[in-house]
């Protein structure tokens, strides 16, 4: 700061003694080749500032640059600044070349340019920060320009009326500064401390034999001191080095002093502040003066305070073990890959997630893990990365250690040659969404096959919620969405909207389900059937907020109700007609019957002295037939009660019905040796008038058909058939011919003539409708002249 | 002791009152036979006879007015409520025969075909009524 405030001062004096630019070039100075090393053309600097006192006397030079030329090419120079700037900089110097830490100068000078005032002017007005080349015609460097050397020319003029002189050259403070120590005039070069001072560096110089050490005040004031405080001695820092420290500093010197100064003197140590904090500082030195035996004389270095910098370190030494700490623990997979699509770290995730341990897969193919149907999709992903593009919410299969395949989501981000990646086993989820959407296809499958659709009504919202068989159902165009309930309603039969809008209000109201019927309108205009079925749903507060249904299309169904009371009414239609039938023939056929009859016998009686014999028997004929017919008649009437009686269903003993009538037909004919085998306990499921019906007509059959033999067995069983109980009753009688089997349960079907065996051709015909109406089967076995077998089936008890 | 009531007898096929005249005189019944041929015939003559007949056969099936409806108002009239009646019909229905003493017949023959059991069924219901039966003054 004291530099840069001069030049006001400075420009007044300027203008009334102009000093000749040629008295601040410097013509004394140090050159070196690019391949010489950092760290000699820097102990250039310091030897030359000792070693060559008696010259400095004599000649006007220069300490704190060393010119870098090439073949009479100047490259740059190296300044004191550039020095502290190395040491603060953590690439060891060795490794550094000369032309990466050269700097060029600032401008560079034709001596013949040195006598022109306008330059001078401007450069007295303004010195250089860094130094001016000076060069002859030929571009060969002749001198240089530096900020000092201006300020010591000016200085010149200001304290001489004598021009500057080569042998007075014996540079001078501009600014009054008290002074520490004797030592200090042993500092030929009070600027290095000056920029030491500036850029808050110390400065020490040792001298050995005797144990001196002077201490710059800025080696101090960083440490929290003033110059007067700390005495100028080694055991001032010693004190003041953290004690574990110190070691590294005593081995580091013996290495340097050992190696003849080829090691260098290089440390970063703590010291204690005067406050009690630590300072970093980075300590460097160099041995320059040895005696004859090669015992070092005199060492001088620098104290650069690194504390900021060693802060930043930790901090970021800090923030990079978080992050790792988070790239370890994180549950997620994470890693590191290059673009060629290599593995370079992984975490431990891997091993959680997919069995590989981080070395199992660190350096092999990213690639060589994913699923081959997955490969291409990987590829196209890999080079979207490759065009320094962002990949999210990819996702892919990858192979487990165990060979099984998990699917991964991915979120990579390329960074240069490298991907970052943080990827998701979503295995898990994956089955579980492939699960949601086969039950929800077998859901939707159900319902349109069911005809049943779902739907939701939100109270709070309005807002009505379809499965896709509800649009089906009522006919709407499933890209409309669903309906408002206003607009709900109007799908409806007009004469249904009132009522569906009640039983809706009614069920929100009363906080109960709801089922009804309705009509709706197609728009092509047909009708459907629809069942309503709603229920309330509650919030956890048991606050009613939704209603939730079933809408099913039963048109079918409604078709078929109407279909099955249209067939009743007809069913009762004819069951009324049968009746009035039935009732007329019982009264109307049977008048003429008994008038043919009743006259008949009244001219036999009245006038039965006019009829021959032949005469009578004709009247014998008319009588049969009346008689026959009006069995005829009988048995029909027989034949229509069996279908219009009304039916209780009981357990019923068919044994004992059988039992019963053998017993009445014995007592008719007792002379017939008929054996009845019957099973004490056959029992059927039926009404009992109507079973009493079927094993009279049965076992009459029986009895009649096996009249004309000696002997007979009539014989009564129960056998299973299908399922349902089977009874039989079978003869030994004439039996039949099974060519006419059919014949034999139709309505006055005889297969024998009436002089044979008298009949109606009705009894089958009414075990047959007897059986039917029981919802069970007859049918018949037999041939001629060896019995007959009627089977027939009834239902199972419940 | 032979009463002098009339019989009344409600039938209207020709055939059958025949026949059933004839039976009735088969024995020699002296009581006047009135004959009605129809529902609304019978109930004009009952209500123009001032002594009623010791019995009222009648038949179930008749134009107009039925039998059961016929036997319903005899029931239905104070005067006529305790008069025999007897259902002589061809109807073997249950419905009929169990309607009929729900109306409060006295008796339920059935008209058999046969000659020889119709006669002896109608003359012996003459005689039964007529001749047997003691009527309510």
């Amino acid at each position: 700061m004291k530099l840069v405030s001069s030049p006001s001062a400075l420009e007044t004096s300027v203008n009334l003694t102009l000093p000749s630019l040629q008295s601040a070039v410097v013509r004394v100075f140090t050159v070196v080749t690019p391949a010489t090393t950092v760290l000699d053309a820097i102990a250039l600097m310091a030897t030359s500032s000792t070693s060559s006192k008696d010259f400095l006397a004599s000649e006007k030079c220069d300490l704190n640059h060393v010119w870098v030329i090439d073949q009479d090419h100047i490259l740059g120079v190296l300044t004191v600044s550039d020095v502290v700037r190395l040491s603060a900089n953590p690439v060891a110097l060795q490794q550094l070349s000369l032309r990466q830490v050269l700097s060029p100068p600032q401008a560079v000078l034709l001596e013949s340019a040195l006598a022109d005032r306008f330059i001078t002017a401007d450069l007295l007005k303004s010195p250089p920060v860094a130094p001016i080349a000076v060069v002859d015609s030929q571009q060969h460097l002749t001198g240089m320009i530096t900020r000092e050397s201006i300020w010591a020319a000016i200085a010149a003029t200001q304290t001489t009326s004598s021009p500057p002189s080569g042998t007075q050259l014996a540079p001078q403070h501009p600014v009054d500064r008290p002074e520490a120590s004797p030592e200090r005039s042993r500092l030929s070069t009070p600027w290095v401390e000056k920029i030491f001072d500036t850029i808050l560096a110390g400065y020490w110089d040792w001298a050995i034999p005797d144990n001196h050490e002077y201490l710059s005040p800025g080696f101090k004031r960083m440490f929290g001191y003033a110059d007067h405080e700390l005495p100028n001695a080694p055991e001032t820092w010693q004190n003041l080095i953290f004690p574990e420290d110190l070691p590294i500093v005593m081995t580091s010197f013996e290495r340097h002093v050992a190696s003849h100064g080829q090691e260098p003197f290089n440390n970063e140590v703590r010291y204690h502040h005067k406050s009690g904090a630590t300072i970093w500082v980075n300590c460097v030195g160099r041995v320059v003066d040895w005696d004859e035996q090669g015992q070092p004389l005199r060492m001088i270095g620098c104290h650069i305070d690194i504390t900021q910098r060693k802060q930043a370190e930790l901090e970021m030494q800090q923030a990079k073990e978080e992050l790792e700490n988070f790239f370890l623990v994180a549950l997620d997979l994470l890693c590191i890959a290059d673009v060629q699509g290599y593995f370079r770290r992984v975490n431990r995730a891997w091993e959680t997630i997919l069995g590989y341990r981080p070395t199992d897969l660190e350096g092999q193919s990213f690639l060589d893990f994913v699923h081959p149907d997955d490969l291409e999709a990987t590829v196209n992903a890999i080079a979207q990365l490759h065009k320094q593009e962002a990949v999210q919410s990819f996702v892919n299969r990858y192979r487990c250690r165990d060979g099984s395949y998990r699917y991964i989501e991915w979120y990579s981000q390329p960074k240069g040659e490298l991907i970052y990646a943080a990827a998701r086993d979503i295995t898990a989820q994956r089955e579980l969404e492939m699960k949601l959407r086969q039950r929800e296809a077998h859901l939707k499958t159900a319902q349109r096959i069911a005809g049943l659709g779902s739907w939701e009504f939100d109270l709070a919202t309005g807002k009505i919620t379809w499965s896709e068989e509800v649009f089906a159902i009522l006919g709407r165009d499933p890209t409309l969405g669903p309906p408002s309930y206003e607009e709900l309603l109007t799908l409806y039969h007009p004469d249904d909207q009132e009522y569906h809008d009640h039983v809706v209000q009614e069920a929100v109201r009363i906080q109960q389900p709801y089922d009804l019927d309705l009509r709706a309108c197609h728009p092509d205009g047909s009708l459907v059937y629809v069942q309503a079925r709603g229920e309330p749903i509650f919030n956890a507060s048991g606050k009613l907020v939704q209603l939730v249904g079933t809408l099913l299309d039963i048109t079918e169904r409604k078709q078929s109700e109407a279909q099955l009371l249209q067939t009743s009414a007809q069913l009762a239609a004819s069951n009324d007609e049968l009746e009035a039938f039935a009732y007329s023939v019982s009264h109307d056929l049977r008048a003429p019957l008994r008038a043919i009859e009743g006259f008949s016998q009244a001219l036999l009686e009245d006038y039965d002295d006019r009829f021959d014999d032949m005469a009578r028997v004709y009247f014998d004929r008319i009588c049969t037939n009346v008689q026959r017919m009006n069995d005829l008649i009988n048995d029909l009437l027989a034949l229509s009660r069996v279908s219009r009686s009304e039916m209780t269903y009981t357990q019923v003993n068919l044994s004992e019905l059988a039992a019963e009538q053998i017993a009445e037909l014995r007592t008719i004919a007792p002379a017939r040796q008929v054996e009845l085998v019957v099973p004490s306990q056959v029992k059927a499921w039926g009404d009992a008038s109507l079973l009493r019906i079927v094993i009279s007509n049965l076992v009459q059959n029986a009895w009649k058909f096996t009249q004309h033999h000696p002997t007979a067995r009539i014989e009564l069983g129960q056998c299973d058939r299908n399922g349902s109980p089977t009874y039989f009753i079978r003869d030994d009688g004439a039996g039949f011919d099974m060519a006419h089997v059919d014949m034999l349960f139709g309505v006055f079907q005889r297969l024998h003539n009436m002089s044979e065996f008298p009949g109606t051709g009705v009894g089958l015909a009414t075990v047959k409708r007897i059986v039917h109406r029981h919802g069970g089967e007859v049918w018949a076995e037999g041939a001629i002249e060896q019995g007959a077998t009627i089977y027939f089936t009834l239902p199972t008890a419940p | 002791m032979t009463s002098l009531r009339s019989i009344l007898l409600v039938e209207d096929n020709p055939d059958d009152e025949a026949l059933t005249l004839r039976a009735l005189r088969r024995n020699n019944l002296q009581n006047e036979i009135m004959v009605a041929r129809s529902g609304q015939e019978a109930l004009d003559v009952l209500n123009q006879s001032t002594v009623l007949p010791c019995v009222v056969l009648l038949d179930l099936k008749l134009p107009k007015i039925p039998g059961l409806e016929v036997l319903r108002r005899i029931r239905a009239n104070d005067r006529w409520r305790s008069l025999p009646v007897v259902l002589l019909t061809s109807s073997k229905e249950e419905r009929d025969i169990a309607e009929g003493y729900e109306l409060g017949a006295n008796s339920y023959v059935c008209k058999p075909v046969d000659f020889q059991q119709f006669t002896a069924a109608v003359s012996q219901l003459g005689l039964y009524w007529a001749v047997i039966n003691e009527p309510l003054v």
